[in-house]
């Protein structure tokens, strides 16, 4: 099938490029203009440099299948996903405001919890979240920020409003895809960003560093900052070395830290052991440290709970900052909002029904058939009820969870994804429904990624954009029309 | 430098290294067993001697045949001494150093790694294992050139190159040791001692530098000292333990194995081989063996696991 952008008609979802069939956007109007005049052949020859350059660049990730682990290539496609930057500058206050609120809600529950004495959020919601860890109960960390790294999931519904459907602050991932997603159009594309204005996302690494840098408790010299992985088998090493190499930090296991008598980390080097002052670790709190979480744990370092309590290490995100990662939490971020800032939400929430509350769980029974239904604490999509795309079978199994565990349970309306033009299988252009996860960083200041990873579902009408299960990658700009 | 990082391009280097080596020693062999006069006892079975295997062999196999020997030593899984089991290794710890090694490094690793895994179990001829190694060796030599061209020389390529040094001093006591157990073989052997140290110094690609520092016929003694004592010929144990002690300075707290290297020096000057029997020398290679496994003992005391109080 020919590549003809005259043709391309994005029906009836929002189209993030189009306003209607053959009426790009304003901000996609230049990318658009460029995009026509290529043949087929210039656009399939384009896509086949994109994914020289994946295999050159070594950009992988990794599927477990079958008890193995396979090294896959990164699925992308080479259509950006434009965003205007009118509407992303918002966007970014959006997230900055959220992420602030979180981190003082974790604060709260950890320290006076007023928000759970003003009847704000329901205690029983957080007592029954395995998440919420006693051990860390009275600390307050750096500046008062728990998730310094937060990679919220962003979504366009059918009239065009962005969403936050939810929040990930355990060890979000996809960053670095994103940071290489850029480096694979600015090869296949030199053109447009010569001529167009694309806000730059490489200053990503540099910006963690900072914030990473800015929860050292030592002030007094150049901090010594890890990346503590759980190791090469794990979905997500690619980045963790990744982000090390880009930072010039160091790429280590927990075998490789090590805390001493006096509650201090050191790591094991080659000339013996040097203090560690911060840890970017990408492993889950259960594993970081077998005295204290899981005792099977041989991820994590003995000991290095004690050393964060005594304020001698920064650990990001800090230890317990899963409390908030919950999607019944989720449900009352914009009431957090309005409480500890005094603000309204700026990005809305998804609606979201709760299945703890007797009225709520009624309606997500009766309405199974049309709802997507997430368990509390999962992630990359897993466990997941499609209401309108399930076998009667899956949801009468979901009809028992539910009824089993209403506390573990949320269930929102299926939206109406947008879509975005994406070459298909055949070689034509189709639109293909997109997310969006931008990463925010908060230590002593905060800061929003230009755009984030736009993750696309390849097949035909799927709503599902996880790589682990057929989803793709595109490029995001941000362009500023009013600069162009 | 984190230890474990040391540690990990040292055994890359190592399992690299010897994948080329029972690559080149099998091809030899095989050219060796077709040069010897009919009737001598030169069994395929003497390089699971050389290579100090006896007791793994036992475990996997009952015969002596070319077919299980071979086996063993090339595509046995069960082996982790094998060249496939070599290259498992060598590929696992060049994905987890990636970041810090010349980007082309991992793909060639990789790809003979695949090479292995697919060719291995088809490999019964003599023509078809000839290509297969040749093409081995071919591509351990390329990752060393692009190690040595591209890499800078910081503590990676002091740890790369310690590795490989030990590993290949190892690997030439072995050689010799090889050509006393075949020259000791009895009175069948008269006349061949020419060819065998020929075919054995091909081994190690020394034919020529040898023939170029010692311009006589090829004799036992000669060749034994060129290979241990030669301070030029990159794969001669001196050359190699000097050299050991020449990265080591660039390390830190390098004291202990300065003096473990010292020691291996100490034990090849104390020996000549004109005026000592086959036997003599089979109980040095043991000797300087267990040297060189001092030196190791030594690197990884001291830049490995260092230093947990």
């Amino acid at each position: 099938m020919p590549i003809n952008w005259n043709e391309y008609d994005p029906g009836r979802f929002y189209d993030e490029l189009f306003e209607k069939k053959g009426v790009p956007r304003e901000a996609s109007r230049d990318v658009f203009n460029h995009l026509k005049n290529l043949s087929s052949s210039d656009v399939y020859d384009k896509k086949a440099r994109a994914e020289a350059a994946i295999v050159e660049l070594g950009i992988t990730f990794t599927v477990y299948s079958d008890g193995a682990n396979i090294d896959r290539a990164w699925p992308f496609d080479i259509i950006p996903r434009v965003i205007c930057g009118r509407e992303w500058a918002k966007a970014e206050e959006g997230l900055k405001q959220r992420l602030k609120a979180l981190n003082m809600f974790i604060n709260d529950l950890y320290n006076a919890q007023e928000i759970l004495k003003a009847g704000i959020v329901p205690e029983d919601v957080i007592t029954t979240s395995r998440n919420f860890r006693r051990e860390c109960i009275g600390i307050t960390p750096a500046h008062g920020a728990w998730a310094n790294i937060c990679g919220s999931d962003i979504v366009r519904d059918g009239d065009g409003t962005l969403y936050v459907l939810e929040d990930n602050l355990r060890v979000p991932s996809g960053v670095s895809y994103m940071l290489e997603n850029r480096k694979i159009t600015k090869r296949v594309f030199p053109e447009l960003f010569k001529d167009i204005n694309i806000i730059p996302v490489d200053d990503y690494p540099a910006k963690l560093f900072d914030m990473l840098t800015s929860l050292s408790p030592v002030t007094d010299r150049e901090p010594e900052i890890v990346v503590l992985t759980p190791g090469v088998f794990n979905s997500a090493y690619f980045e963790h070395a990744f982000l090390a190499q880009q930072m010039g930090a160091e790429l280590v296991e927990g075998a490789d830290l090590f805390v001493d008598t006096d509650d201090k980390v050191y790591m094991k080097t080659i000339s013996g052991l040097t203090q560690v002052d911060v840890i970017y670790r990408r492993i889950d709190d259960d594993f970081i440290d077998p005295e204290v979480f899981r005792k099977d744990s041989i991820l994590g370092v003995p000991g290095l709970m004690r050393a964060w309590k005594k304020g001698n290490v920064g650990i990001a995100n800090a230890p317990g900052t899963g409390v908030a990662d919950d999607k019944v939490v989720y449900a009352y971020v914009p009431k957090m909002i309005e409480f500890y800032l005094g603000e309204k939400p700026l990005i809305p929430n998804v609606e979201t029904y709760l299945c703890r509350e007797a009225d709520q769980m009624d309606y997500v029974l009766r309405n199974l058939e049309k709802l997507v239904v997430k368990p509390a604490n999962e992630s990359g999509g897993y466990g997941m009820l499609v209401g309108p795309h399930a076998e009667q079978e899956q949801i009468d199994q979901f009809r028992t969870l539910i009824q089993e565990n209403p506390r573990n349970y949320i269930a929102q309306p299926t939206l109406s994804l947008s879509v975005t033009p994406t070459i298909t299988d055949d070689g034509g252009l189709a639109g293909r429904h997109v997310d969006l996860r931008p990463f925010i960083l908060q230590g002593e200041s905060s800061y929003v990624t230009a755009g984030g990873l736009t993750r696309v579902a390849l097949k035909p009408g799927s709503l599902v954009v996880n790589s682990s299960q057929g989803g793709g990658s595109k490029d995001t700009w941000i362009i500023d029309p009013e600069e162009v | 430098m984190l230890s474990k990082v040391a540690n990990r391009v040292y055994w890359l280097a190592r399992y690299m290294e010897r994948a080329e080596d029972i690559a080149k020693l099998v091809n030899v062999y095989t050219n060796l067993m077709l040069d010897m006069p009919k009737g001598t006892d030169i069994v395929w079975y003497n390089l699971i001697t050389i290579m100090g295997a006896e007791e793994a062999y036992h475990e996997l196999y009952q015969d002596r045949s070319e077919n299980s020997v071979m086996s063993f030593l090339i595509s046995d899984g069960k082996n982790p001494c094998s060249l496939f089991g070599s290259l498992c290794f060598a590929r696992e710890n060049a994905r987890t150093t990636r970041d810090i090694l010349p980007t082309e490094a991992w793909e060639v690793v990789n790809e003979l790694y695949l090479l292995v895994k697919k060719e291995k179990d088809n490999l019964d001829t003599r023509s078809k294992r000839y290509n297969f190694l040749t093409n081995i060796i071919k591509g351990c030599q390329r990752l060393e050139g692009m190690l040595v061209s591209g890499l800078s020389r910081n503590h990676t390529y002091n740890f790369l190159q310690i590795g490989r040094l030990l590993e290949r001093a190892d690997t030439t006591t072995r050689i010799l040791d090889a050509g006393s157990m075949i020259l000791s073989a009895g009175q069948k052997m008269k006349g061949t001692e020419g060819i065998v140290w020929m075919n054995l110094l091909k081994t190690m690609n020394a034919y020529q530098m040898y023939r170029q520092s010692v311009r006589r016929r090829v004799a036992s003694s000669d060749v034994i000292d060129f290979l241990l004592k030669d301070t030029q010929f990159p794969r001669a144990v001196e050359y190699c333990v000097d050299s050991v002690g020449y990265l080591a300075s660039k390390l830190p707290n390098n004291e202990p194995v300065q003096v473990k290297a010292k020691g291996v020096k100490v034990l090849l000057n104390s020996f000549s081989a004109k005026n000592n029997s086959m036997k003599d020398m089979h109980d040095l290679m043991d000797q300087v063996q267990l040297a060189l496994y001092d030196v190791d003992a030594a690197v990884n005391d001291t830049w490995f696991n260092a230093a947990i109080s």
